[in-house]
């Protein structure tokens, strides 16, 4: 019997014991060591208070190790391994070196500032700077935003930066700067010119009937004209319902779920049209992403494809070196409000934390990280658009996007409009979906869309 | 009984102790924040603005959340019947005696060690993929062209997708709750009923399954829960945006507290500590249930 | 035992045979289960093309071993792993030892509020994790202690205990509720005090639940996500689930698919080798008694 017992204690303790003793062999051992010993002698009620113990103590140290001593925190949106990462992680040894501010960079990736930035400000967490979407840091995070009117001003950033970018910066955060732009991005339809040539299209389209006869021209010479996936494609709703009404219209249409507005079926009309000629992918409906983007448009099998400037970064391990990449702005559409200088663009944003104890530090690694050669190299390594004026040449895989770039004059929010409504968005991919894979007419599309409203 | 006392106490107080430090203040906080409309999850108390039942309310007014629900249950239910059913017919040839036993099950339980992004790729772009889709293959194969054609991921069929590929990941698991709890049972019983001309599936029917009551309560516990906490699989079935065959509640909440997709949607902490309490609530009640259907009949042995 | 061991040993064909429908119903299924996650490991060889065009078994660009190369060296994968190895089993051992008395007295005794806890526990399982870990994080950040890496391991480590708690509970509870009480009268008889009892009879008794609910709580801790993304302050006490997905994401974004398989081949390998290794030896360690029901 004892010895029963005992195999069974020893059994759980001699594995955590092997186990953290393996584990000690490289920085972890004074956490092994500590923590090891309360499973050994097994004292239930002592093994959460050992627990305890060690991080009271550490608690007085806590604070002369990192508040005062001078170091910037930036948590970034980043993952580690991402071009970006490594092209700012560059960056910021540079800056070190030759301010000699020391820079204390977390890259959190996109879901670790999303969900942990907010609870980390809130609890008084020191970070100085961080980084995100232009909306999400502006509205969400709006309230913990320090004004950078004055530093901006004071360090004469405005002279290189883009003018439009910095005016959307404003826009959304109320009139005055409190972010500074960076890694600009459009969305447009993306497309294949190998593609578009073979099939003696000259100039993209601008208007729906150019667009209807491109892709007329794209399906006879054998080429599937547009793809898409579930994540992206509730865009080409929003677009469409944008160009004839104009984005807030659109966004009140889908916020108050007013089903019955024209523009709705107009809309639908139109896609079922595209759909009914077969210009959509035949897979459409079963396109998760990323199967679209990556079975069709890099395999040169389809021609075009609505998305972000991130889009031929993303793809170009399948799409190879040579493929080519053209751009264009949604087609006008007759009588709408919008026309093709309307799109959705938008930026990476820094900010920096209200409660910042070194604004002008944070302020001053912004400008390093968005400027000359810090964005330069950015751009180069992450195939992105720079941020400065002056970097006039952009990636080679985006030179024809720089055109419908500098076109835009009003800017859409995410998706046009198209997922402002939560609850809905969801029931608009579903049926938009089907409206393009042919499975559901235009009315019935409406008459979905109204059912679920209730 | 008297004597036990203090052992009751001894032996009680470390978990409960535990419990109380790590879940009481969330639980009461979530609750409490159900009945108020609140921006953020962390926002001071002073921020709150009290609403009632309104989250209530709006959870059961809102379409997207009874879709969510509804396939929650799906989920749950023919979910729960396959998975029990391969689990407990798997448990049952592992444990009859079987050569490679440990290797059998080793690779059996295997998925559930692999990275759910790894799987969720590998189902949505090679097993159910409409052009080159391992089924679609085996499909042509067999000249079974219900099979080839069948197109997995339109939004008709999505949740159907969605449950073969959790179902195969789950399995593994809830195999080894009810193997180890048949290798509890002892030999006597089958050397005894092998003695008197009973068939191994005589000896399953009247031996190993009346006495597998209680791990059965364990692992339809265990699966209840882990469907309510349905979210990853769903997100990797639906990416940057959710979708109807494939939100749970657990994504509603999410999409309530830290906004939805790439846009700018209005957030509601209040709404998804509701869609949490909710939730909770089914859990016990389920629990509940299966106490009163498995009702320890003094088995012992 | 040695001797009925050598009996087990020798191939019974009749007795294979009966078995039979058995092997095949495995044997299939295990064979599905190598088609997939063969193609994981297959995907990870090749390259994003090809598998974007169901070419991932024809290796007809060859093996492409940088693959691995890349996801190592741009990630911290050794000291993730280390971390989560002494997370994992740290946690695991002090699970059982705050648990298993628990399920114990739950199981055994009638006694106000015993309902009560373990309806506690379930609701508690039932609350989306998102709701507990901010609020706490939200009180735990408050002390500043998170960026000292010795407490803040030491916090992580108390959090993955507390997290499985009522799981651990719950998960045993039927484990002790099915063991006969004459064992513990027997005892009694001889004089063996009630808490002696449990830690020398009762607990080596469930010892197939334990070892189930060890591997289960390792797996738990080796992947839990969200907490340690909220929790762990910097790259020094990051898990291996975190560092995954910061490098599957980093593939994905760059729509570099064979990296990201080949990350997650890195991660899986070692976990599954633990897992045989683990259970193996739980399983030896706690049957060297021989314990009989």
């Amino acid at each position: 019997m004892k010895k029963k017992m005992l195999s069974a204690l020893l059994c759980v303790a001699m594995i955590a014991a092997t186990l953290t003793g393996c584990g000690g062999g490289g920085d972890s051992t004074p956490a092994s060591d500590g923590t090891a010993a309360p499973a050994e002698e097994a004292p239930a009620e002592e093994a959460p208070a050992e627990e305890e113990a060690p991080a009271e103590d550490a608690a007085e140290e806590a604070p002369a190790a990192e508040a005062s001593d001078g170091t910037l925190v930036y948590w970034s949106m980043w993952d580690a391994a991402e071009p970006q990462a490594q092209a700012i992680k560059q960056s910021i040894e540079a800056f070190t070196a030759e301010t000699g501010i020391a820079v204390d960079v977390q890259f959190k990736g996109r879901t670790g500032i999303r969900e942990g930035l907010q609870p980390a400000l809130d609890a008084g967490t020191n970070i100085d700077l961080f980084d995100e979407d232009i909306d999400r840091v502006n509205t969400t995070w709006g309230s913990y935003l320090l004004d950078l009117e004055e530093l901006a001003k004071a360090n004469d950033y405005e002279s290189t930066a883009n003018a439009g970018l910095l005016a959307a910066c404003r826009e959304v955060g109320g009139g005055t700067l409190k972010s500074i732009p960076y890694q600009p991005n459009v969305f447009a339809y993306f497309y294949n010119i190998a593609i578009f040539e073979e099939a003696g299209v000259t100039a993209p389209p601008t208007t729906w009937d150019e667009f209807l006869d491109v892709c007329q021209k794209i399906k006879d010479a054998g080429y599937t004209p547009i793809t898409n996936d579930n994540a992206y494609i509730s865009s080409l709703f929003g677009y469409h319902m944008s160009r004839l009404i104009g984005e807030p219209a659109t966004e009140e249409v889908v916020k108050n779920g007013d089903w019955d507005n024209e523009a709705v079926l107009k809309t639908a009309q139109a896609y079922e049209e595209l759909a009914s000629k077969g210009y959509f992918s035949e897979t459409i409906e079963s396109n998760q992403w990323p199967a679209g983007q990556n079975t069709e448009l890099a395999m040169g099998t389809a021609a075009m494809y609505l998305n972000g400037s991130w889009l031929p970064n993303e793809v170009k391990d399948i799409a190879g070196e040579d493929f080519q990449w053209g751009c264009f702005s949604y087609p006008a559409v007759e009588g709408g409000v919008d026309g093709t200088e309307a799109s959705n663009y938008g930026a990476q944003v820094f900010a920096i934390n209200a409660k910042s104890t070194m604004p002008e530090q944070a302020f001053q690694l912004i400008t390093y990280l968005t400027k000359g050669e810090a964005d330069a190299l950015l751009s180069e390594m992450s195939v992105g658009i720079p941020a400065d004026s002056n970097n006039a040449e952009w990636p080679a895989l985006l030179t024809n996007v720089k055109p419908v770039m500098d076109s835009l004059t009003t800017r859409y929010p995410w998706g046009a409009g198209a997922e402002a409504n939560a609850d809905m968005t969801p029931i608009i991919i579903e049926n938009f979906t089907k409206l393009c894979g042919g499975s559901l007419d235009a009315q019935g599309f409406v008459d979905a869309l109204k059912a679920a409203g209730n | 009984m008297k004597k036990n006392k203090t052992m009751i106490v001894v032996f009680l107080t470390p978990a409960v102790l535990m419990f109380c430090v790590i879940f009481l203040y969330p639980i009461i906080r979530t609750i409490l924040m159900s009945f108020f409309k609140i921006e953020g999850v962390t926002d001071a108390v002073s921020k709150w603005q009290f609403s009632g039942l309104a989250n209530y309310i709006k959870l059961f007014n809102t379409e997207l959340f009874r879709i969510s629900m509804w396939n929650i249950f799906r989920i749950w239910l023919f979910g729960g019947v396959i998975v029990m059913g391969l689990a407990l017919l798997f448990a049952a040839i592992l444990t009859s005696g079987i050569r490679f036993k440990n290797v059998f099950r080793a690779i059996i339980y295997m998925p559930n060690v692999v990275s759910a992004v790894a799987l969720a790729t590998m189902w949505l772009q090679y097993v159910f993929s409409p052009k080159f889709g391992l089924f679609k293959t085996v499909g042509e194969l067999l000249h079974w062209e219900w099979l080839a054609k069948f197109q997995w991921l339109d939004p008709a069929h999505l949740f159907t997708a969605l449950l073969v590929a959790y179902c195969f990941g789950m399995v593994g698991y809830h195999m080894l709750i009810f193997a180890s709890g048949i290798e509890r049972i002892g030999t006597e019983y089958y050397e005894a009923a092998t003695l008197d001309g009973a068939s191994r599936i005589q000896q399953f029917r009247y031996i190993t399954l009346p006495l597998l009551k209680g791990v059965t309560k364990t692992n339809i516990t265990m699966w209840s829960i882990s469907s309510a906490g349905f979210f990853l699989w769903s997100q990797l079935f639906s990416m940057v945006v959710s979708n109807t065959q494939t939100i749970t509640p657990v994504v509603y909440m999410y999409q309530n507290i830290f906004g939805a997709g790439n846009s700018m949607t209005e957030r509601n902490a209040g709404i998804g500590a509701a869609v949490g309490v909710l939730l909770s609530v089914c859990v016990v009640v389920i629990f509940i249930v299966c106490d009163k259907i498995f009702k320890d009949d003094d088995i012992e042995f | 035992m040695a001797k009925e061991k050598k009996v087990r040993d020798r191939v019974n064909w009749h007795k294979e045979l009966r078995l039979a429908p058995g092997y095949i119903i495995l044997t299939l299924w295990v064979l599905f289960t190598f088609v997939l996650l063969g193609w994981v490991v297959g995907a990870s060889f090749s390259t994003s093309k090809e598998i974007f065009s169901g070419g991932v078994f024809k290796f007809e660009t060859g093996i492409h071993l940088e693959n691995y190369a890349k996801a190592w060296s741009t990630s911290n994968v050794s000291v993730f792993f280390m971390n989560s190895l002494v997370y994992a089993s740290i946690s695991c051992a002090l699970l059982i030892v705050i648990c298993a008395p628990a399920a114990y007295v739950l199981s055994r005794f009638t006694f106000l509020g015993n309902k009560l806890i373990q309806n506690g526990f379930v609701a508690a399982m039932g609350v989306p994790a998102t709701m507990i870990v901010l609020p706490l994080f939200g009180l735990v950040a408050g002390w500043n202690i998170l960026n000292v890496s010795l407490a803040n391991r030491a916090v992580l480590i108390f959090l993955y205990v507390g997290i499985n708690v009522p799981y651990t509970t719950i998960f045993l509870l039927t484990f002790f509720s099915n063991l006969s009480k004459s064992f513990e009268e027997a005892a009694a008889i001889d004089g063996c005090p009630p808490m002696k009892t449990f830690w020398k009879i009762m607990l080596p008794m469930a010892q197939p639940g334990i070892i189930t609910v060890t591997i289960f709580n390792f797996i738990n801790v080796w992947n839990e996500y969200f907490m340690s993304l909220i929790f762990a302050n910097s790259d020094k006490v990051k898990s291996v689930a975190i560092g995954l997905y910061g490098m599957i994401n980093s593939m994905r974004y760059t729509g570099d698919y064979a990296g990201m398989f080949a990350a997650v081949v890195i991660v899986f390998l070692p976990t599954f080798i633990l897992y045989v290794f683990l259970s193996e030896k739980i399983i030896a360690g706690v049957t060297g008694g021989g314990v009989k029901g």
